[in-house]
Parts: C-alpha cells; sequence; structure tokens
C-alpha cells in the first residue's frame, strides 16, 4: 500500500507567487494584489490523476513566507516535508539565484524529499524567450525539474503539482 | 403727469424687481437658518454627516490627537451620564460586555479547578483520603468535587500526530467540531506548536514531553510530545489532573509498540484501527464517568481498597503517589490500560442514511436506506465521510460511505 498525504512546501523569495500559484492550483483563481504571507498558510488538495495509485493523492501544502532568514521557525516547518516547490519570479534574476540557498537549506533538514523549480510570471515574459532560456540554465544547474509557470494564466500550474505528486508515489514506493 | 409717473414705475418695476426677488429669498434662507439653529434636532441632522465625515478622517489621520483631545471630555461627560442614569447604562453595556465577562468568569472558574485539583493532587494524605471518602459516604461532597462537577472534561477528539511533518497518524472522534479538514487542523496545529516552541526555547529549553496547551473560546487541545509523534487531546471544561500523565501513559504504549509500523506506509492502516482502540478508551472512560456521578460500585471498591491498604500500612501519614490515587479513588482520574485485541468501532446513525458508494456528495448513492437508531459498523473514515457496514457483525449486506454528522460512535464491540 502507498501513503496517501503528503506534506510539501513552497519555497522562494517573497513576492515570487509562491501563494498565487497554490491559489490557481486550489481554487483555479488569480489575484492581481499582493498580500505578503505571513508565517505560513497551509491547505490540502487532493492530486487526481489516472496513473496514482487508487487514482489520488492527498497534498498538505505548507506555503511559507518568502525572503525569511533560515531561522530554527524555517526549520520546523520545512522539517518532515516530503516535496517542495521552488519557485523564483522571471522578472527578478536574482530570485533565481537565491533559490541555491533555499535548497540547501532545505536539504539540510529534509534530505529525501523531492524538488522542482517553477521559474513563474512567465507570461510577464512573452516578448523576450532568450532571457527566459538563460534563466532556465541557472534553475537547471540545481539538479531538479524545471517548470516554467504563470500563475496568472494557468500555465504549467496543474501540471507542476501533479508531477511533484508522480515523484511523491515513485518515491514512495521505494521507501 | 400720469404717464410719466407709470413710466418710472414700469422702470423701476423692470431695475429692481430682480433684486427685490433676490432679497425674498435671500431673507426666507435666513428665516429657515434661523428657525434651524433654534431647532438643536434640526440643526444636528444637518452638521451630523459632514461632523462625521470630517471626525472620521482626522482619526484616520491622526488618532492619537483625537483620543487626547475628546478624552477629559468623553470621560466627565460619561461620568456624568452614569451617575445621573445607572440603568441606561448597564442595559446598553450588557450586551457587548455579557459574553465577554461570561467568558472571563469562566476562565476564571477553569484556573481555581485547576489549583483547587492541584492541591488536592499534592496532598495526599490518608486523612485527606479519609476526608473525601466521608464525604461521599455522607453525600456532601467537597467543595472541590462540587466544582469539578460543574466543570467537566469532555473529550472531543484525540489525534496521534508526526512531530515533523503534521500529518495525522491516528485519530478518533466523539464529534466534529472543526469546519476545516482534520488533515488541515493537524497540520496547523503543528505549525503553531512549532513556532510556540522555537519562539520560547528559552523558557521550555525544547524538553521532550512538554505539555502544550492550546484555548480556543471553550475548547482545549493539550499537546503532549513524544519522540516520533505527539498527541493532541482536545475537549472542553477542565482537564483531568492527571491529563499529563494519561498522555505520556499513551504516548509510551503507542511508541512502543507502534513506532515503526505507524510510520510505514504499508502497515500504517491497519496500525491505525488497533490504535484508535486505545483512544477510544480515552474518550469511553470521560463518557462513564460523566454517567456514573457517585457510583456504589465506585464506593465500594473505594471502601475495599481504603480498608485494605490502612491495614497494610497501618494508621501512619502515608503518601500516596497521584497514580496509586488514581486506582483508589474514582475521580476523574483515570488510566488508559491498552487492549492489544482487534475491536470493531461500532456507530449509531443519527438520522436516516443513504449510503454514497465513495466519499463525495456526487458520487452514485446505494439503493437503500438505512434507518436513525441502526447500529452499524465503522471501517473507516475520509475527512467528513465514515465508511460503514452494515449488519455490524457482518458479513456486510450493504456498505458505504455517510457524511460523519448522521452518526455517533458509541463503542468497540470484539
Ligand atoms: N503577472 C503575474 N503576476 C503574478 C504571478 N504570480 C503572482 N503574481 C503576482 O505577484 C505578486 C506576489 O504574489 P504572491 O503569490 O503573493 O507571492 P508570494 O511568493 O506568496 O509572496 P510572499 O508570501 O511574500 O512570500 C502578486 O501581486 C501576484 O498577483 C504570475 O504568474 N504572473
Ligand atoms: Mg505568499
Amino acid at each position: 500500500m502507498h501513503r496517501k498525504l503528503f506534506k510539501v512546501c513552497m519555497i522562494g523569495d517573497f513576492a515570487v507567487g509562491k501563494t498565487s500559484l497554490v491559489q490557481r492550483f486550489m481554487y483555479n483563481e488569480f489575484r492581481m494584489d499582493y498580500q505578503a504571507t505571513i508565517g505560513v498558510n497551509i491547505s490540502k488538495k487532493e492530486v487526481i490523476h489516472p496513473s496514482l495509485p487508487a487514482g489520488r493523492i492527498t497534498l498538505i501544502i505548507w506555503d511559507l513566507a518568502g525572503g525569511e532568514p533560515f531561522t530554527p521557525v524555517v526549520e520546523a516547518y520545512y522539517r518532515g516535508a516530503m516535496g517542495a516547490l521552488f519557485v523564483a519570479d522571471v522578472t527578478r534574476p536574482s530570485t533565481v539565484e537565491h533559490l541555491a540557498t533555499y535548497i540547501r537549506d532545505f536539504r539540510s533538514v529534509s534530505p529525501h524529499a523531492q524538488g522542482l523549480i517553477l521559474l513563474n510570471k512567465i507570461d510577464l515574459l512573452s516578448s523576450s524567450p532568450t532571457s527566459v532560456d538563460e534563466l532556465k540554465a541557472v534553475a537547471e544547474s540545481f539538479g531538479m525539474p524545471v517548470y516554467l509557470t504563470s500563475a496568472r494564466t494557468g500555465q504549467n500550474v496543474e501540471e507542476a503539482f501533479t508531477a511533484l505528486g508522480h515523484r511523491l508515489v515513485e518515491q514512495g514506493a521505494y521507501e | 403727469m400720469n404717464e410719466p409717473a407709470d413710466g418710472l414705475d414700469v422702470l423701476r418695476e423692470i431695475l429692481l424687481s430682480q433684486d427685490r426677488e433676490t432679497l425674498r429669498a435671500l431673507q426666507e434662507e435666513l428665516d429657515r437658518l434661523k428657525a434651524q439653529l433654534d431647532d438643536p434636532a434640526a440643526l444636528l441632522d444637518r452638521i451630523e454627516p459632514i461632523i462625521g465625515e470630517a471626525l472620521a478622517r482626522r482619526t484616520r489621520a491622526n488618532p492619537q490627537e483625537v483620543a487626547d483631545a475628546l478624552a477629559p471630555v468623553m470621560a466627565d461627560a460619561l461620568r456624568r451620564q452614569i451617575e445621573e442614569n445607572k440603568d441606561a447604562f448597564v442595559a446598553a453595556l450588557v450586551p457587548i460586555i455579557g459574553p465577554l465577562i461570561a467568558r472571563a468568569v469562566q476562565e476564571a472558574f477553569q484556573a481555581l479547578a485547576r489549583r483547587v485539583d492541584e492541591r488536592i493532587r499534592r496532598a495526599t494524605s490518608i486523612q485527606l483520603i479519609v476526608k473525601r471518602w466521608w464525604a461521599r459516604v455522607r453525600g456532601i461532597p467537597p467543595g472541590e468535587l462540587v466544582l469539578r462537577d460543574a466543570l467537566p472534561w469532555r473529550t472531543i477528539a484525540v489525534f496521534i500526530i508526526d512531530n515533523e511533518s503534521g500529518l495525522i497518524l491516528a485519530q478518533s472522534y466523539q464529534r466534529q467540531i472543526f469546519d476545516r479538514d482534520p488533515n488541515l487542523t493537524a497540520a496547523l496545529l503543528t505549525a503553531i506548536r512549532n513556532f510556540a516552541r522555537e519562539t520560547f526555547s528559552q523558557f521550555t529549553k525544547k524538553e521532550p514531553g512538554t505539555l502544550y496547551e492550546l484555548r480556543v473560546a471553550s475548547y482545549i487541545v493539550l499537546m503532549e510530545e513524544g519522540p516520533d509523534f505527539y498527541v493532541a487531546w482536545v475537549g472542553e471544561g477542565v482537564p483531568p489532573t492527571d491529563a499529563h500523565e494519561r498522555l505520556q501513559t499513551l504516548l509510551t504504549v503507542l511508541h512502543q509498540q507502534y513506532r515503526r509500523q505507524l510510520r510505514d506506509p504499508a502497515q500504517q492502516e491497519k496500525v491505525q484501527k488497533a490504535i484508535e482502540s486505545f483512544l477510544w478508551k480515552l474518550l469511553e472512560e470521560d463518557e462513564e464517568e460523566s454517567s456514573q456521578g457517585t457510583s456504589m460500585v465506585g464506593m465500594a471498591v473505594v471502601s475495599a481498597v481504603l480498608v485494605l491498604a490502612l491495614s497494610l500500612c497501618g494508621w501512619g501519614v502515608y503518601r500516596l503517589s497521584p497514580r496509586m490515587l488514581a486506582y483508589v479513588l474514582p475521580t476523574t482520574a483515570k488510566h488508559i490500560t491498552p487492549t492489544p485485541q482487534a475491536m470493531w468501532t461500532v456507530g449509531v446513525l443519527q438520522e436516516d442514511v443513504t449510503p454514497y458508494r465513495s466519499p463525495d456528495e456526487r458520487a452514485e448513492r446505494l439503493s437503500h436506506t438505512l434507518l436513525q437508531g441502526s447500529r452499524v459498523r465503522v471501517l473507516d473514515r475520509e475527512g467528513k465521510w465514515v465508511h460503514i457496514g452494515y449488519p455490524v457483525e457482518g458479513p456486510f449486506r450493504l456498505e458505504g460511505w455517510i457524511p460523519i454528522q448522521s452518526i455517533r460512535i458509541v463503542s468497540q464491540a470484539p
């Protein structure tokens, strides 16, 4: 029997769109105004896909406040996570570079967790695809699958969460 | 002569009529304003909206300044008003602060009850036992007992939650109190606990086995931490004096027997069922307790044990540990005696129900309706849904999912 419940974290700089991605994934909605997350938001969502065991698994999503220093509280939030979505904003290249630190800190707490990188707000960069390629190359150097997403248009959002679901299940099989 | 005079009149009329008209209108306006000034009610009607808006704007811009300016005047006016008309004031305030006072009083009582509990727990000399026992026999409950009876502890739910991930490993319900999914509640509890523990770590020293307590309105969540998972015990009223010990016992048993299985997804479901019977034990004892009152059996046991204890120890000033006391006295102090054999969980339907094929409102329903009062076997739970089988003893003629509020869990059957 497979595990059905998974804790996953949304990690990345402030205002890169972590909460927006969760909102899009959960309720298929998007808000232009920005409300910084304080502490952590927790939500639950089923990932339904025919290839998953029993057709579905459940993610308990911990959406963390961005840009916080790696304090013991943040460490406690990372702990026990089975997966993470590392999010950066394609209009702010520094947020992609900062992923290195987030990934390192996260790995130090949950070394066996699965991770994906989401380069978000891709809708804002439609005019200059070359710069996206550069950012994507940087992100890929962190050794995880990279998705170009937009919480605004919904592009690749469902796909990214489902992909994480798959990786969690695959890993679970070898636990 | 007439003609020119007429002409002048006409001319005057032409030149002045407009002015005269204006003058008349002004006079009317003046009269109206004067009337308004003389009539306070009318004046108030006019300026209220303007002043209100101006005040609001001012208050937003500089709240402290407004407060400073108003405080002396308001305080004085209020004082005078209260002196002159106390009743009206009370009538106006009660609906607003009544519930706050009620809650404050309730909390004060709970604190008091706990202090009393603590005192009783510490002072466990034979004399006190005799006093309490004597009070019971004579039907005069000591004040402490009254207090405790007035604010009994009612268990609502028990969760075993993974320390790190905040995922529920096992759970047991008396009734559904959370709007949210229990998994979310558990994760949020874990986040709050993490936050509190790390923030106040210099005070708590992160000792394992620290009892955390979270209070929301009249609900209390007691959290006791073990090495791998923690127990969250949700209830209402005054927690039992030995809550800490009971939770520790539960945790010890769970860790000893089920530590590995609980973490193993392949075994989790099976183990969950077994564990839930421990948790039910906690709930059941609570139920018995509230219906027991001064039970004859309890008293007989007290007398017998007391006589035995006294004859064994002689009349010395002996102190019994709280744990021993729990066996001696029929108080709220109860212990968990885990029964490892497989148990069924049985529920009684609270209304007529037509079960669904899967835990989803849109799912297809079975063709049979189970009637209110029917006993069913509880097989599983998923969020707000319960998987049931009928009849209890099996083999099931009917198996499906029903909303949790349609069922009341009553007991286990072997
Ligand atoms: N154009 C565009 N804007 C986005 C997208 N995703 C998020 N935003 C906007 O970016 C801002 C920040 O989004 P949030 O989702 O609140 O960011 P966050 O990462 O949760 O921020 P913190 O909670 O502070 O860490 C909001 O104004 C969003 O509307 C996107 O894909 N495209
Ligand atoms: Mg956010």
